[in-house]
C-alpha cells in the first residue's frame, strides 16, 4: 500500500462506501441504530475496506462490531497501524 | 372480465413510464412521434435514481431495473394522486405485479466477474436480492407499504402485458382495492446484448422498423411503466382521473419452438380472441391493436396474420411504438399500456415510427402519422420467447 493508513483514510474510504460525510462517522456512532445499516450492509462495508486494505474481517470479529469506532480500530489492527 | 365480481369494474388512474425517448408521461407522448437516430441499444440516458429518493447504499443493492420500477411507481402514485407515504386504501388490499424478462442482469455479470479476479470470498453478500426478478416488485411493495398480494411475472418479452392482466384480475376479483401493474427491464450487459446480438435478433441497421418490408430485427432498450389500477366506483369516488377501463386478457402459448412464433400466428389469434371473449367485445368493434410489431421478420409476419385473421375487413389502426421505444422485452407491455391509456386520455393513435415502406404482403391499416381517434375498444399485444402470448382489451371510461 503506497499510502499509510490511519484513522482518516479508513474513515474516508469508509464514508465513500456509504455515501455519507466523515463528519457523521465519529467513533461512538451506532452503524445500526444511527446509520440505519442492516446486517448485509454491516457485511458489505467490512468487505468493502477488507478489498481496500488487502485484511480479512472473520464474522466472529464483525459480530463484536456495534460502532464506527469498534470497525476503525478492527482494520487499523489488521493492517498493523497505529 | 371472467373475475369480475358484483359487477366490478377496473381503471387505470395513474401512469408513471421511463423510457428512452422520454420520461414522464408528458415527454414519453411527445417522444413518440419524434424521430430518432438509428440506435440498436436504446438506454435511459438521464436517469438519476437519485433523484426518486434511492439513496446511495439503496442504489447498491437495487439492480437498474429495480431502480427503474421504483422511480415509474413514484411517478404513477403521484399521477394519481396518491400518498406515496402510505395507499389511500387497506395496504393489505394493495399489491403490486411487476413484469421482467431477465431480471438484475449487471449484479449478476459484475459478481461474476469479482468471482473469477477476486475469489469467492468477495462475492457481494447482497449478489442475491440484487438478481432475483422479483426484486422490482419487492423494492416497490416495501418503500410504498403497499402489503396485499406482491408477484413478479416473468414470461420475457410478454411480462408486461401479462403482469397488467394478472393484476386487473386480482382487482376484478375483489381481492384488492388497488394495484401498481406494469414492469421494468434494463439488461444491456456484455453477455446479454452479444447473446442476442449472435442468435441474430438484433437490427444491424439499428432502425427499428415495424411491419416494414426491410425490418431486419429489433432494437433493444430499457424501460419501465407502472400504471395505477383500482375499482372503478371507489377511484371517481376519490376524484380520480381516470384514462381507461382494463375490460379482459388473454393469455396463450404457442407451444411450437423456444424463441420462433408460431408461422400460422396460432397462438395470437387464440390469445387476442381470448381476450375479447373475457371482455365481451365483438372482434368487429375494436377500432385500435397497439402491437407487438417488434421489427423482426417472424414476429411482425405472424402478428399481421393473427390480426387480418381476427378483425378481418374491420381493420383496426395499427400502431407499434416500437419504431421509436425500441424493444423493452419485459417492460414492453407495460409502456404500450401506458401509450393506450394516452391514447385514450389525447384521443389521438401514436404513429408506427421508422417505418419507409410497409411489407405490401401485410393486409394492415398502418398508423403511420399520429392519428386522431375517436376512442373505442382497443387491444395490446405482447408475444415472448418460450412461446407467450399476451393480450388486453382496453374500453373508453
Amino acid at each position: 500500500m503506497s499510502q499509510p493508513v490511519t484513522a482518516d483514510t479508513v474513515r474516508a474510504d469508509a464514508a465513500r462506501h456509504l455515501g455519507i460525510g466523515q463528519e457523521q462517522l465519529m467513533p461512538g456512532v451506532l452503524l445500526a441504530d444511527d446509520l440505519g445499516l442492516d446486517s448485509l450492509a454491516g457485511i458489505e462495508l467490512s468487505m468493502s475496506l477488507e478489498d481496500r486494505y488487502g485484511i480479512n474481517i472473520t464474522d466472529d470479529e464483525l459480530s463484536e462490531v456495534s460502532t464506527y469506532g469498534d470497525l476503525e480500530r478492527l482494520v487499523l489492527a489488521k493492517t498493523g497501524a497505529r | 372480465m371472467i373475475e369480475a365480481r358484483d359487477g366490478r369494474r377496473v381503471v387505470i388512474t395513474g401512469l408513471g413510464v421511463l423510457a428512452p425517448c422520454g420520461s414522464g408521461a408528458e415527454a414519453f407522448w411527445a417522444g413518440l412521434s419524434r424521430p430518432t437516430e438509428p440506435a440498436v441499444q436504446r438506454r435511459i440516458d438521464d436517469f438519476d435514481p437519485s433523484e426518486w429518493g434511492i439513496k446511495h447504499v439503496e442504489a447498491r443493492r437495487l439492480d437498474r431495473f429495480a431502480q427503474l420500477a421504483v422511480a415509474a411507481a413514484t411517478q404513477a402514485l403521484t399521477d394519481a394522486g396518491m400518498s406515496l407515504a402510505e395507499p389511500g386504501y387497506d395496504p393489505a388490499r394493495c399489491g403490486v405485479v411487476l413484469g421482467t424478462g431477465i431480471g438484475g442482469a449487471y449484479a449478476w455479470e459484475s459478481q461474476t466477474q469479482v468471482l473469477l479476479e477476486k475469489g469467492p470470498g468477495r462475492v457481494s453478500p447482497l449478489v442475491v436480492p440484487t438478481v432475483m426478478p422479483n426484486a422490482g416488485a419487492a423494492s416497490v411493495s416495501m418503500r410504498f407499504g403497499w402489503r396485499g398480494p406482491v408477484e413478479t411475472v416473468t414470461t420475457a418479452c410478454a411480462s408486461g402485458t401479462h403482469a397488467v392482466a394478472n393484476g386487473a384480475r386480482l382487482v376484478a376479483a375483489g381481492r384488492c382495492d388497488a394495484v401498481l401493474v406494469g414492469g421494468s427491464e434494463s439488461c444491456q450487459t456484455g453477455v446479454m446484448t452479444n447473446g442476442f446480438q449472435n442468435m441474430k435478433a438484433l437490427s444491424t441497421t439499428g432502425i427499428s422498423r415495424p411491419f416494414d418490408v426491410q425490418r431486419d430485427g429489433f432494437c433493444s432498450a430499457e424501460a419501465a411503466a407502472v400504471l395505477v389500477l383500482e375499482e372503478e366506483s371507489a377511484a371517481r369516488a376519490r376524484g380520480a382521473t381516470v384514462y381507461a377501463e382494463v375490460a379482459g386478457s388473454g393469455s396463450s402459448a404457442d407451444a411450437h419452438h423456444i424463441t420462433a412464433p408460431a408461422p400460422d400466428g396460432r397462438g395470437a389469434i387464440a390469445c387476442m380472441r381470448a381476450a375479447l371473449a373475457d371482455a365481451g367485445i365483438d372482434p368487429a368493434a375494436v377500432t385500435h391493436v397497439n402491437a407487438h410489431g417488434t421489427s423482426t421478420q417472424l414476429n411482425d409476419a405472424a402478428e399481421a396474420f393473427a390480426v387480418r385473421e381476427v378483425f378481418g375487413s374491420s381493420r383496426p389502426a395499427v400502431t407499434s411504438i416500437k419504431g421509436i421505444t425500441g424493444h423493452a422485452l419485459g417492460a414492453a407491455g407495460a409502456i404500450e399500456a401506458v401509450a393506450l391509456a394516452l391514447s385514450y386520455h389525447r384521443r389521438q393513435l401514436p404513429p408506427t415510427m421508422g417505418v419507409d415502406t410497409v411489407d405490401p404482403a401485410f393486409d394492415i391499416d398502418l398508423v403511420r402519422e399520429p392519428r386522431d381517434w375517436v376512442p373505442g375498444p382497443a387491444i395490446s399485444n405482447s408475444f415472448a420467447f418460450g412461446g407467450h402470448n399476451g393480450s388486453v382489451v382496453f374500453l373508453p371510461a
